[in-house]
């Protein structure tokens, strides 16, 4: 069929435009050529597969090949669909004094045929149906006279079996395992005597749930399970403080003076609060934050201010509804923490605790104030360093 | 190539939808199947020829189980390329 004829077969068929069809045919032949000389394959649809495999010794060369496609396939082997492959026979091997040498042209067992008769092949130059063929190949299955009184009166047929029928290796003789009687012979029937195995084959092997003990768990739930006892034990070491990894689910109670305290305006004390704590300052040779400055100015300097607020920060007595607030101290210990917080709000400053855990250790950090904006928070902190130089800044309430 | 890879070569190049190349690569398919079923060949130019052949129904055995078997007889479809495609796979480029 050349180019043209597909052409004009296709365009009667409707398809799609000539134009297209045209198209499609020189660019599908195009691309043939050119897959091929590639080495690649190329698969039409519904038809099959082009290619090329290497071939030759001496001189390889490329030779294309075409694979066709299971459906084609079994269009055109219509006649003989239905024929399946059917045993007939057996042969053991006769070993043979003298010339032993296998030539390699004849088959082998034509020199040790054991019972199995002169096979003749089917005659196959004719249509043939598969009752045809069934009853030929019953004509080509050898006698077996001994294995007539072996077998049960009444039972003996012609042992018929397809291949695939496992056949095991047991100590019986052949010939009793060809005279398995079976009634309604069909072709496409499959096998459903059972092969007879040895007992001890078919013991089932332990499996790994019987060896654990019957009902185990899987390897899976046991790893799982694993990993939540290993995070519960983590979570208490942290939560009663043997390990440091993050804060506390189960926040300390902060002494009840900073709680019930009630909340100042939240404005920036007055002028005259302002002059009686100049007066207290005065009267006082020391600062109002006492603690040792190691502790302030070292944590007023470490990076916690740097470093992002940590998580579980709880804050103890909030008041007021601003976002801002003023830190003044901050302390390792809630005894400190409180008489910085006392001393705070002698002087009429709205003072409080929040708890913090910065690397591995918890702080109370003593903070005066909410404010809504920030500029209101730095006014309050400029009045606030008035009282105390150092370690005074703005921060977010949280 | 693939038929998937195949149509969307040919849709590209061509501007043709995929469906529409899907379709008349099917109707060549349909073209094809229908001479080889009807005359029993098929010549393709440039490509190569189609035969259905007949392989007869032999015995068989297997030297496995000893088992002597017949191998019913069998229609296939055999394809000898044309010798310009022999040449032309083998080209240099």
């Amino acid at each position: 069929m050349n180019r043209e004829e597909l052409l004009k077969r296709c365009v009667d068929r409707r398809v799609a435009h000539e134009t297209s069809v045209v198209a499609v045919s020189h660019l599908f032949y195009v691309y043939l050529l050119s897959a091929l000389k590639k080495g690649q394959r190329v698969e039409v649809p519904n038809f099959g597969t082009f290619g090329t495999r290497v071939v030759g010794a001496k001189r390889q060369r490329r030779m294309p090949y075409f694979e066709v496609e299971e459906e084609l396939a079994n269009k055109v082997n219509e006649r003989y669909r239905n024929l399946k492959t059917i045993l007939i026979g057996r042969y053991e091997m006769i070993p043979v004094e003298g010339e032993v040498e296998y030539s390699g042209k004849e088959p082998r067992y034509d020199r040790i045929v054991e019972e199995v008769g002169e096979p003749v092949l089917v005659d196959t130059d004719r249509d043939i149906t598969p009752e045809e063929y069934r009853r030929e190949v019953a004509e080509l299955r050898p006698k077996a006279p001994e294995t007539e009184a072996a077998a049960p009166p009444g039972e003996v047929t012609p042992p018929e079996r397809p291949l695939e029928v496992p056949e095991p290796e047991s100590d019986q003789p052949p010939k009793e395992r060809e005279l398995m009687p079976k009634e309604g012979f069909d072709l496409r029937e499959k096998p459903t005597e059972e092969p007879t195995q040895p007992v001890e084959s078919r013991e089932p092997m332990p499996t790994l749930r019987e060896i654990s003990g019957g009902e185990g768990m899987s390897p899976l739930m046991q790893i799982l399970i694993g990993i939540i006892i290993l995070g519960v034990i983590t979570v208490a070491l942290n939560e009663f403080g043997f390990i440091h990894l993050w804060g506390k689910f189960f926040a300390r109670k902060v002494p009840q003076v900073t709680e019930t305290l009630p909340a100042p305006p939240v404005q920036a004390p007055p002028a005259k609060d302002e002059g009686a704590m100049r007066e207290e300052k005065k009267a006082e040779p020391t600062p109002t934050p006492p603690p040792p400055k190691e502790s302030a100015t070292s944590e007023a300097k470490t990076p916690e201010v740097k470093t992002p607020e940590p998580r579980a920060e709880i804050a103890k007595a909030p008041s007021g509804t601003g976002k801002f607030t003023v830190q003044v101290s901050s302390w390792t210990s809630t005894a400190d923490a409180d008489r910085a917080v006392s001393k705070w709000k002698q002087a009429g400053f709205d003072a409080y605790v929040v708890e913090a855990f910065v690397n591995g250790r918890t702080w109370y950090r003593v903070r005066v104030g909410r404010y809504a904006t920030m500029d209101e928070a730095r006014r309050a902190a400029e009045h606030i360093r008035g009282v105390q130089q150092d370690g005074v800044w703005v921060t977010r309430f949280e | 190539m693939s038929q998937e890879e195949l149509i969307n070569t040919i849709s590209e190049r061509a501007g043709i939808s995929k469906q529409t190349v899907r379709d008349i690569l099917h109707a060549f398919a349909d073209v094809w199947t229908e001479e080889i079923l009807t005359h029993g060949e098929l010549t393709l130019d440039n490509i190569g020829d189609f035969l259905v052949e007949h392989r007869p129904g032999r015995k068989g055995v297997n030297t496995e189980t000893r088992e002597i078997f017949t191998i019913p007889p069998k229609d296939y479809l055999s394809f000898t390329p044309s010798q310009d495609l022999i040449n032309w796979s083998n080209k240099p480029s």
